[in-house]
């Protein structure tokens, strides 16, 4: 299975420019790319092009379902009686703190499992394994708000995780931890996620060191690093 | 609902959301509560008024009018006016559309003596049935009278008491009266000479100085146009048709006066605006939806879990403020209860009505997904 984009042009309304011009990306599942780029280079936006989160002003993206097995979001495809979408096949890691503050580590991870279509039950018990993969096994009942920031990543790892989706968009995962917390998350994220295809922007080299290739963002394309 | 996400999932979250919300859940209850409560006792207080204003007026005689003939030397007053009303023709006015009931009366200033009191001078009025509905009596039996409270308290008359009147009036025949006090009530009700009378009642045949309606307000202006041809005027014997209270005094619809009361609508205001409360919690709260949408839960499953979360802080806090607002207005500011329960129990329904479509409307909004995680939404 591939997550396909080809001469994606995007102008947020009421922008004075594209920010992506005519880029052009691909992820396999099983791979993990990184994505670099400048400040306002359009790293985000290609993230949330490929998430199908920004509609490109002109571009296509398309999953590509040749390989692999089509996981949950071509279910409820199919059940809505739609193509697969971009939408249907990714889960997000972004760099601010993206959790239910209020519910436990395991509620928040048991929303995602719910997806599946499993009951309360089954989701809680589908989350609570997620959590223990990215060793947060003890933490399951904490409170979101008390988990610090690397927890707090782990969680919404395990959470793109029990999502099922075989692709995991990561906005930035490490971009407010320090190194040796940074380093964890990144290991829960692309160990627990290698039969995923991930896709991670970010600034830090080191990062894009431990994936399988790079790309860079620059005027408004994406190239081969 | 498409794929795995399903309604009660959407259900779970949304009491998952309010129950473990903390502060927040519960003082948007507060809030929507202590809005609707204001509202409704605002508008139980108003309606009271209404009430009470009406009820002064119907204990002054509000919904009466008084027809009489006048001219060729009928006399505009009730006492001693020539006796030319038909009264089967005025208790038949009780058949009216908008008329609660009507009644022949006449009064007769000294019409008896007062056996057993030297010098005292009666009088007496008689009336025909309605005139008893209007006192709030049922009936009276053969030999029972009604006794003004003022002439009860200077004979020192009470409820059983009995007492004999010897007519000095034509009117009402020669015989000695032997008569038992069946209630004490005001008769000034009725007309300024009669708060020092004793009533006894009457057939509806003969003739009778005035004719009595009790009329609903809403009707007052065509039963009043219709009484003089009901009692046979004609060109040279108008028939004078007077409210029984100075002019103005009946001038208030109470009917009116309650469906127009400015509060009316005050339980679907306090709605939209608890509605609009949430919307801009919603709002400042979008990157939760955002959240919800990020992880797969399709934008029906957001709908319904959005609806479920605010329909529980709505419900609840309605439900609570309906209770504060009967309760403070029965308690706090002596609105009747028996008025005050369905009158806040419809404002609550339509405080719950408004809100709740406020709430649905918001709660079909897409915020855009991306900018709202981010924060820049």
């Amino acid at each position: 299975m591939r997550l396909v984009a080809r001469d994606v042009v995007v102008r947020y309304r009421g922008g004075d420019r594209d920010v992506l011009d005519g880029a052009s990306f691909e992820v396999r599942r099983g791979e993990a790319v990184a994505i670099l780029g400048p400040s306002g280079s359009g790293k985000s936006t290609l993230l949330g092009v490929l998430g199908g989160l920004v509609r490109p002003t002109s571009g296509t993206v398309v999953v590509d379902r040749d390989r692999g097995a089509p996981g949950p979001g071509a279910a409820a495809a199919a059940a809505a009686g739609r193509a697969l979408r971009p939408a249907d096949v990714s889960a997000w890691v972004l760099q601010t703190t993206n959790v239910l503050p209020e519910r436990s580590a395991l509620d928040n991870v048991a929303v995602a499992a719910r997806t599946q279509g499993l009951s309360g039950p089954q989701a809680r018990r589908h989350a609570a394994q997620r959590l223990a993969d990215v060793g947060l096994a003890e933490r399951a009942h904490a409170c979101a708000r008390v988990l610090s920031g690397g927890e707090v990543q782990r969680v919404v790892i395990a959470r793109a995780l029990a999502s099922g989706r075989p692709f995991v968009l990561a906005d930035e995962p490490t971009g407010q931890l320090d190194r040796s917390t940074s380093a964890a998350v990144l290991d829960a994220l692309l160990t627990t996620s290698a039969e995923a295809g991930v896709v991670v922007v970010t600034h830090d080299p080191e990062v894009a060191e431990r994936c399988d290739r790079t790309v860079r963002i620059r005027d408004g394309r994406a190239e081969r690093a | 609902m498409s794929g795995g996400w399903s309604t009660r999932a959407s259900l779970a979250e949304g009491w998952a959301a309010v129950r473990d919300g903390g502060a927040l859940p519960a003082a948007l209850v507060g809030v929507v509560a202590l809005v609707t409560a204001a509202a409704l006792a605002a508008d139980v207080v108003a309606a009271q008024r209404v009430v009470d204003a009406e009820a002064a007026y119907l204990a002054e005689g509000g919904d009466l009018l008084v027809a009489r003939f006048v001219g060729d030397g009928a006399s505009t007053e009730a006492a001693g006016a020539e006796a030319e009303v038909d009264a089967a023709a005025c208790t038949r006015l009780g058949d009216m559309a908008g008329v609660r009931g009507a009644f022949a009366l006449d009064v007769e200033p000294g019409g008896a003596r007062v056996v057993g009191r030297p010098e005292a001078q009666q009088t007496v009025v008689t009336a025909t049935d309605d005139a008893l509905d209007l006192l709030g009596v049922t009936a009276l039996a053969p030999g029972e009278a009604l006794v003004s409270s003022i002439v009860a308290d200077r004979w020192l008359w009470a409820t059983g008491s009995a007492f004999r009147l010897v007519p000095t009036s034509e009117a009402l025949g020669s015989d000695a009266l032997e008569l038992t006090t069946a209630a004490v009530v005001d008769l000034g009700l009725l007309a300024e000479g009669a708060s020092t009378g004793v009533l006894l009642p009457r057939a509806a045949t003969g003739t009778t100085q005035t004719c009595y309606v009790r009329v609903e307000a809403w009707a007052r202006d065509d039963v009043a146009a219709a009484v003089p041809a009901a009692l046979g005027e004609t060109s040279d014997r108008p028939v004078q048709v007077a409210e029984r209270l100075p002019a103005g005094a009946f001038a208030r619809d109470p009917a009116a006066d309650y469906d127009g009361r400015p509060t009316r609508w005050a339980g679907a205001a306090a709605g939209l605006v608890t509605g609009l409360l949430l919307a801009v919690v919603a709002w400042t709260r979008r990157g939760r939806a955002a959240l919800y949408a990020s992880v797969g839960v399709p934008w029906s499953g957001g709908v319904v879990l959005r609806w479920a979360e605010s329909l529980l802080v709505v419900g609840a806090g309605v439900a609570w403020g309906t209770f504060l607002g009967a309760t403070t207005a029965v308690l706090g500011r002596g609105a009747d209860a028996a008025l005050a329960v369905p009158l806040a129990l419809r404002g609550g329904l339509a405080a719950l009505a408004a809100a709740t479509v406020v709430v649905v409307l918001v709660g079909l909004a897409r915020p855009p997904v991306l900018a709202s995680l981010k924060d820049r939404g």
